[in-house]
């Protein structure tokens, strides 16, 4: 009787081979695959969850619109464990993660789609489930898989570098204030956000935030360009409610406001409101206010534009300071109205100043409830007629004539 | 001092087959298995997968062993072989993609030595798998060895027993 041989027989050991061959061939392009077949049952499902989406924005023509879409956070969200998502109103999303000290990096997408794939490639889930292949202590071996690509060439897409890095600073505008100075790659400064509370400010900018319609606290953002240059000057905070830019444009210096400085009701109803102020500042007359109001301070081991008239001005010098602002504003500023529903998260006057302080400060680490942006609206005040038009809706107003559609580009 | 001894053969056979199953369970789970949790969760995904996974070892440690018992081997040198055969082809496959991705800079890295551990841990728990799958295909092979020893069905006995009873009518018809 012949024994059985203790080989595998050479059809087995072919085919064992043409198949660990061609799982092989499938891992190199498994996780495109595996990323379309997850859009594909979360679009069927109709639910992506924590996805980024595309934001529906139109296409008008106009000087506020363009400012809006460039300044506005369409959607900001915790995507995995550790890092936060924020996706803008031109289609573009950052990816925050922060750093061991105050510090953070932040990764830059181009289109919403691409920061689609990053959440999925660090989505704790799926790196579980790979692991689950090892088993079941959840060895890091998705990650591993991703550093073979990489590696071997196999990926088609580089190893995303962070676009820039934030630090985080404490008192830069007076006591209470908070903000983040963002670095570019080459470690130059190119964007400063200050959150002054409203509590714990001076009457004079208690005025003046009550003249834009602002409670809880005021923020300025500077955007810089080369060597320091300031491109942009944003004032913003949670909106009021009973102001209007009747109200703005009323009277000379910081008008009286009527907007109450209570909890909006919004607040109650799970939304958020953030109304900022646009001021471009390659035009003289802002360049001239930027410079008579803020300062090069060092600031975190470098030089930084800061406030400086809550600490270093007298009141007087203050409330001057301020009516130029305000004058500045009323006169050429791009004011943007954006309404944000908070997802997952309790309403409450804390939940909200969080919610809009992520929202106002974008690349910080800050923990900010998850929103998702449901209504905006922007008014050109270089225009001296202009109100406030809705940024969101391609529908045309009732009186509108036919002039107006052809400038909106309306289809 | 013992020498450690394998069936070459049996090892080579066994090597491939836990190679070639480590990396099919792994693309399954690459490509498979995120759509899956979106449908169904992620927690009953990572279970399924593990537990596909540590089944097909058991399968792939049988299909070895199964080889080796029939050759009447040792438990000992059965017992060798699979298991160097299964954690060779485990570890030709997850070990590096488990180093890499400790050493992948990102802010959710696991620290270095508990990943280690976790690496030694599955590994163990692979090894077991496949013992088992060795132990159970020992169970089959020595009741097919009993039946050997009851010659009468040994192809060669019932020739001559068909031959010697073909011989015996033809006899009684001549006389």
């Amino acid at each position: 009787m012949k024994r059985p041989s203790p080989t595998l027989p050479t059809a087995s050991t072919a085919l064992l081979l043409l198949v660990l061959l061609a799982m092989s061939i499938m891992l190199v392009s498994g996780r495109d695959i595996a990323h379309q077949l997850t859009l594909a049952a979360c679009t069927d499902a109709g639910d992506c969850g924590t996805f980024p989406d595309s934001p529906p924005v139109c296409h008008y023509a106009g000087r506020d619109r363009v400012v809006a879409r460039e300044s506005f956070a369409f959607a900001q969200q915790t995507p995995v464990e550790g890092a936060r998502l924020i996706q803008f109103g031109d289609d573009s999303a950052e990816v925050i993660v922060p750093g061991d000290d105050d510090s953070a990096e932040v990764y830059g997408f181009l289109r919403w789609e691409d920061a689609q794939r990053w959440v999925m490639d660090h989505s704790s889930q799926f790196r579980g489930i790979a692991g689950a292949a090892a088993g079941p202590t959840g060895q890091p071996i998705r990650d591993g898989y991703l550093r073979m690509l990489r590696l071997t060439g196999l990926d088609h897409e580089a190893e995303l570098e962070p676009v820039a890095t934030t630090v985080q600073v404490n008192e830069p505008s007076g006591p209470g204030s908070h903000g983040v100075l963002r670095q570019n790659a080459q470690g130059e400064i190119v964007q400063v956000t200050v959150v002054m509370p409203l509590d714990e400010a001076t009457a004079e900018l208690q005025d003046f935030a009550a003249a834009l319609g602002i409670w809880g606290f005021i923020s300025y953002t500077i955007d810089l360009g080369l060597e320091l240059k300031p491109d942009r000057l944003i004032f913003g905070g949670p909106a009021s409610e009973g102001w209007s830019l009747t109200q703005l444009r009323s009277a000379a210096g910081i008008p009286r406001s009527s907007a109450s400085d209570e909890l909006p009701g919004y607040a109650e109803s799970g939304e958020a409101v953030l109304r900022s102020f646009v001021l471009d500042l390659t035009q003289r007359a802002n360049t001239a206010l930027y410079r008579e109001i803020f300062a090069m301070e060092s600031v975190s081991g470098t030089a930084a534009p800061l406030l400086t008239a809550e600490d270093w001005t007298s009141s007087g010098e203050r409330s001057e300071l301020y009516s130029q602002v305000i004058e500045r504003v009323r006169s050429g500023a791009v004011a943007v109205e954006t309404t944000h529903t908070l997802q997952d998260a309790d309403s409450g006057e804390e939940t909200v100043l969080a919610a809009v302080e992520g929202l106002v400060v974008q690349a910080g680490n800050t923990a900010s409830p998850e929103t998702r942006l449901v209504s905006a609206r922007t008014a050109d005040l270089l225009i001296s007629s202009a109100s406030f038009d809705p940024l969101l809706t391609c529908e045309p107003k009732p009186d509108e004539n036919e002039d107006d559609h052809v400038r909106k580009g309306l289809l | 001092m013992r020498r450690f001894t394998l069936y070459w053969p049996a090892f080579r056979a066994g090597t491939l087959l836990h190679l070639t199953w480590g990396v099919t369970v792994l693309a399954l789970a690459v490509i498979i298995g995120p759509p899956l949790a979106w449908l169904v969760g992620g927690q009953v995904v990572t279970a399924l997968i593990a537990l596909v996974a540590v089944s097909g070892r058991a399968l792939a440690g049988y299909l070895t062993a199964r080889q080796l018992w029939a050759v009447w081997a040792t438990p000992g040198l059965v017992l060798r072989t699979t298991l160097s055969a299964a954690g060779t082809g485990y570890a030709a496959v997850f070990f590096p993609l488990s180093v890499l991705g400790v050493s992948a800079s990102t802010a959710m890295v696991t620290a270095g030595a508990s990943a280690t551990l976790f690496m030694v841990l599955d590994c163990l728990l692979a090894l077991a798998a496949t013992a088992s799958g060795a132990l159970i295909a020992s169970r089959s092979k020595r009741r097919y060895r009993r039946r050997l020893f009851d010659a009468s069905q040994l192809p060669v006995v019932k020739e001559i027993s068909e031959s010697f009873a073909e011989h015996r009518a033809k006899a009684r018809l001549n006389v």
